[in-house]
């Protein structure tokens, strides 16, 4: 192993360790306090929540990296048979450690079809960290351990939107760590794998609508206060669901093979987690400031106001709407990945892969509360998608490379659900960074991304209030549009 | 000196592509070509002028589309705003009354049978989903005062009250919209009370001075809101309704035999000519139909008094109720026109119309379902559909000539 430093071989590994330390401290302090497992970033980047940027290198190459994954670690995610072999980690003895994080910058919004004003999303920038660690056993094993956010959504939308009453501000994490092992059984065909734990969270807050809300009295147990005069989309409460620790299990292989000189290809497969969320429901009042007239349809004294009746039948302590558990589930989708990378001149990589989610598992969410009267079931009916990621690298220069990249995404949200929880469309992204071993065996990564999603009719409500039905485009009444700029930044030590 | 590379050994550094590549490039190609579909809205069509971007309508029963009694989403659809939003091109949504109605229409004059029949619910309540906002905010019963508030004394709030309104006022609901144009059409019920109940005093209508103090300050605030315009209508002249017929009628009715014989009608219900006053003298059809001639079809002795100030309008009171009527418009006019508004005066539409004859002077009895004519409903109060449509034509007009703006005329209805 060449060097440039005349320290002593035993003082140069403990500094890189040093540095490997700094890179994962750096990577947690870069990307915020909400950063790491324990907070759970949120972000949407890929079709449907899935976030595939799990590497700065990767992502420059719009993450066309299932044949050659980036000597960083993140074969974890990309390829699981990468960790050993030749082309990626020629350590067969050595660490490796990466780290890093994506910064997501989303804008969007709706605009209404009637023509009322525009609203705007209203997202913070979300970091999305990785981190990946392999040590290699030998001249074809290798193991890690990765801990990556592969599905994550953050909507933030004001509280005055229509789009408030599906979820104005709302969340979903489930991180992922896994251990693999990857095995060389013959020279040029490399396969690896291991199991995954996910733990995930969710957040959902959401306004109701005093319009769909059953009055409960009189002879008509349907009666609903929007018939007696409750105009659409009056707030009187909002709700905050929040559910944590969901704890899941899956596994992630891959395989990877040289096909001659100069082309390989990738194979991935990562399996469906289940994920059973239990957590709380948390209801507030929300004053409408209403006064009842005389001789009005509920029976009430005139000047009553409604605020105050509400918050003793509704909001009291017998009251429909008061704090208590709540159950959800949701199903992380499988993935599927194939591709190659084709060394078209020395110096110069093409990438190439193929991608299918697994979406349609995500067909509703079922919200279970304490008391059954509250359940409720948002209707997604995802399809699953497609995605055919492109990407260059090329070297400039001994410690630098460039690389670029284009990729299209289909859509996971069929044209009756697209809703402020994921206002979703196909989407294309072209991709550019640059690489750089600023000394031996270390190396940062830089990567920008322009996410460009096509604009797509939508609605504003998940349902149609109380009269349930299927989702139907009938009820789509505007137009989302959503783009995001992505800044990703890897650092990572090779300890030989 | 560069070392080669022995993955590409010199005979394949030749200019090929390898197949892979071209592969890729021509999964690219339709990727690339089909990618980019943005979905775009149908483009919104423009209001007839910026003026009209955001309407709304304030008012009593006739703005509220009530007719015969009753009201639902077809007699809804029927009154002059959502004519003039159509006309505007601007978005108008309305509080939808589920059929048969809250309360569901008279569909028989004489019977006062209503849609749906005895069984139907008395009201129907709010169609769904309700719209979030509407912009016809006007409330049957609603009299000036109404406008601006929903509690306390000289208000008449009803179930109508809360059913389209919600639990705020008429003015609330409109600041909340921000209107770029209003109509404000108000003060018939401040009078029309008093003319049904066959009792016009200063205690029983609104003191002209107190309707126009309420009637400015509903303009004021809804400027405030953002109006730059609108158009004031005028307070009818409820003596010009068909619901209250001239005693004369009665006196005629009976001379040609077409009243039950245990019917009597007083000598001072004859026409002038004949002795009498009777066509100063102004009955309601609930006292006259309602009442007598019920009692009288029944074999009791029923006898119309036309000097009876407690049951009939008797020349000074009819005076009073014009002079009543035209002091408000007084005060109406001169505060649209102080303030740019446009100015719609129905009174001379109303007399025209009753000119040619339109407007019987006596209930059409011989036919229930057009009891009062073509231009007034079956309470003989509440215009028609048709009548709705002569009124929008002069709102036309009167914004026309005030905002320079070139609103096209409702289609004129069928007239015998």
């Amino acid at each position: 192993m060449a060097s440039s430093s005349h320290e002593p071989a035993r003082s140069r590994v403990t500094h890189l360790l040093r540095l490997a330390v700094f890179a994962v401290a750096a990577t947690l302090l870069l990307f915020g306090p909400r950063a790491g497992p324990a907070s759970g970033p949120a972000a949407l980047s890929a079709q449907g929540f899935g976030v595939y940027e799990q590497g700065a290198c990767a992502m420059a190459r719009a993450g066309a990296s299932v044949a050659r994954p980036c000597a960083d670690g993140s074969a974890l995610f990309f390829n699981p048979a990468a960790l050993t072999g030749t082309g990626v980690h020629d350590t067969p003895t050595g660490w490796t450690f990466g780290a890093g994080g994506t910064l997501i910058a989303v804008s969007g919004g709706f605009q209404p079809a009637d023509g009322a004003p525009r609203t705007e999303l209203d997202n913070d920038p979300i970091p999305v960290p990785h981190f990946f660690v392999r040590k290699g056993l030998g001249e074809n094993l290798a193991a890690g351990l990765g801990v990556y956010v592969p599905y994550g959504l953050s909507s933030r939308w004001p509280a005055e939107f229509d789009g408030a009453f599906s979820g104005f501000d709302n969340g979903l994490e489930s991180i992922y760590i896994q251990p693999t092992l990857a095995w060389e059984p013959r020279s040029g065909l490399s396969i690896g794998g291991g199991p995954v734990v996910v733990v995930g969270g969710v957040e959902l807050n959401q306004r109701l609508d005093l319009s769909e809300q059953r009055v409960g009295q009189g002879d008509d147990p349907d009666l609903t206060f929007g018939q007696l005069g409750i105009p659409r989309g009056t707030p009187f409460g909002e709700v905050r669901l929040e559910g944590s620790g969901a704890t899941g299990f899956g596994a992630h292989v891959g395989l990877r093979a040289h096909l001659g000189d100069r082309v390989e290809l990738g194979l991935r497969y990562l399996t469906e987690v289940g994920l059973d969320y239990e957590g709380d429901a948390r209801f507030t009042q929300v004053e409408t400031g209403r006064t009842l007239a005389p001789n009005n349809p509920f029976g009430l004294p005139g000047g009553t106001p409604l605020d105050l009746v509400l918050q003793q039948a509704v909001f009291g302590s017998d009251g429909l709407l008061v704090d208590q558990g709540v159950t959800t589930a949701a199903d992380m989708p499988a993935q599927a990945v194939a591709g190659l990378a084709v060394d078209v001149r020395p110096g110069l990589t093409v990438h190439s892969d193929l991608q299918w989610t697994g979406w349609s598992s995500f067909d509703e969410i079922e919200l279970e509360f304490e008391n059954p009267e509250l359940n409720e079931t948002i209707v997604q009916n995802y399809d699953d998608t497609w995605a055919i990621r492109v990407g260059a690298e090329a070297r400039v220069a001994p410690d630098w490379t460039v690389s670029a990249g284009y990729l299209h995404n289909t859509a996971a949200a069929p044209a009756e659900t697209v809703t402020p929880l994921l206002p979703e469309s196909d989407r294309n992204h072209i991709t550019l960074g640059a690489g750089w071993q600023f000394r031996d065996g270390v190396r940062v990564d830089a990567a920008y991304q322009r996410l460009m999603q096509n604009d797509r009719t939508g609605r504003t409500r998940s349902s149609d209030g109380l009269t349930g039905g299927p989702p139907t485009t009938d009820l789509n009444n505007g137009l989302y549009d959503f783009g995001a700029h992505l800044l990703g930044l890897s650092l990572s030590v090779e300890v030989r | 000196m560069k070392t080669p590379d022995p993955r590409f050994p010199e005979s394949s550094r030749r200019p090929r592509v390898p197949g892979p590549l071209l592969l890729l490039v021509a999964l690219l190609v339709p990727v690339l070509t089909a990618s980019c579909a943005d979905e775009v809205l149908a483009p919104g069509e423009a209001p007839a002028d910026e003026l009209f971007e955001r309407y709304v309508a304030l008012g009593n029963s006739i703005t509220a589309g009530f007719q015969s009694e009753g009201i639902n989403a077809q007699t809804q659809v029927e009154a002059y705003p959502v004519l003039l939003a159509e006309q505007m091109n601007t978005p108008f949504p309305i509080p939808t009354l589920t059929s048969p109605g809250c309360p569901p229409p008279v569909i028989n004059g004489l019977t006062r049978e209503r849609l749906g029949g005895a069984g139907a619910p008395q009201c129907s309540l709010r169609g769904l989903p309700a719209p979030e906002r509407i912009h016809n905010l006007a409330v049957p019963g609603a009299a000036t005062l109404d406008l601006l508030s929903n509690q306390g004394q000289g208000t008449n709030a009803n179930e109508l009250t809360t059913l389209i309104l919600g639990g705020f006022t008429q003015i609330q609901l409109a600041e909340a919209l921000e209107p770029t144009f209003a109509s404000v059409w108000i003060g018939n019920n401040d009078v029309l009370g008093a003319a049904l109940a066959g009792v016009a005093t200063e205690a029983t209508v609104t003191d002209p001075a107190e309707l126009a103090t309420n009637h400015a300050q509903v303009l004021d605030r809804l400027e405030d809101a953002g109006a730059r315009g609108g158009v004031v209508i005028g307070v009818a002249d409820v003596t010009l309704v068909p619901n209250l017929v001239p005693g004369a009628a009665f006196w005629a009715a009976e001379a040609e035999g077409a009243l039950p014989g245990t019917f009597q009608v007083s000598d001072a219900c004859a026409p002038e000519a004949a002795g009498g006053q009777g066509e100063a003298v102004l009955v309601p059809f609930a006292w006259g139909f309602g009442e007598l001639l019920a009692r009288a079809e029944a074999g009791q002795e029923a006898t119309l008094d036309c000097t009876d100030e407690t049951r009939v309008l008797v020349p000074e009171e009819v005076d009073f109720l014009q002079e009543t009527v035209a002091a408000y418009n007084e005060a109406l006019a001169a505060d649209a026109q102080a303030r740019g508004w446009a100015w719609f005066d129905p009174n001379p539409l109303f007399l025209e119309l009753a000119d040619q004859g339109l407007v019987p002077p006596f209930p059409m009895v011989s036919d229930p379902e057009a009891l009062f004519g073509p231009l007034f409903s079956l309470d003989g109060v509440h215009p028609s559909g048709a009548a709705h449509r002569l009124v929008a034509n002069g709102v036309v007009d009167a914004v026309n000539a005030t905002y320079g703006t070139n609103l096209e005329p409702v289609e004129p209805p069928a007239l015998p």
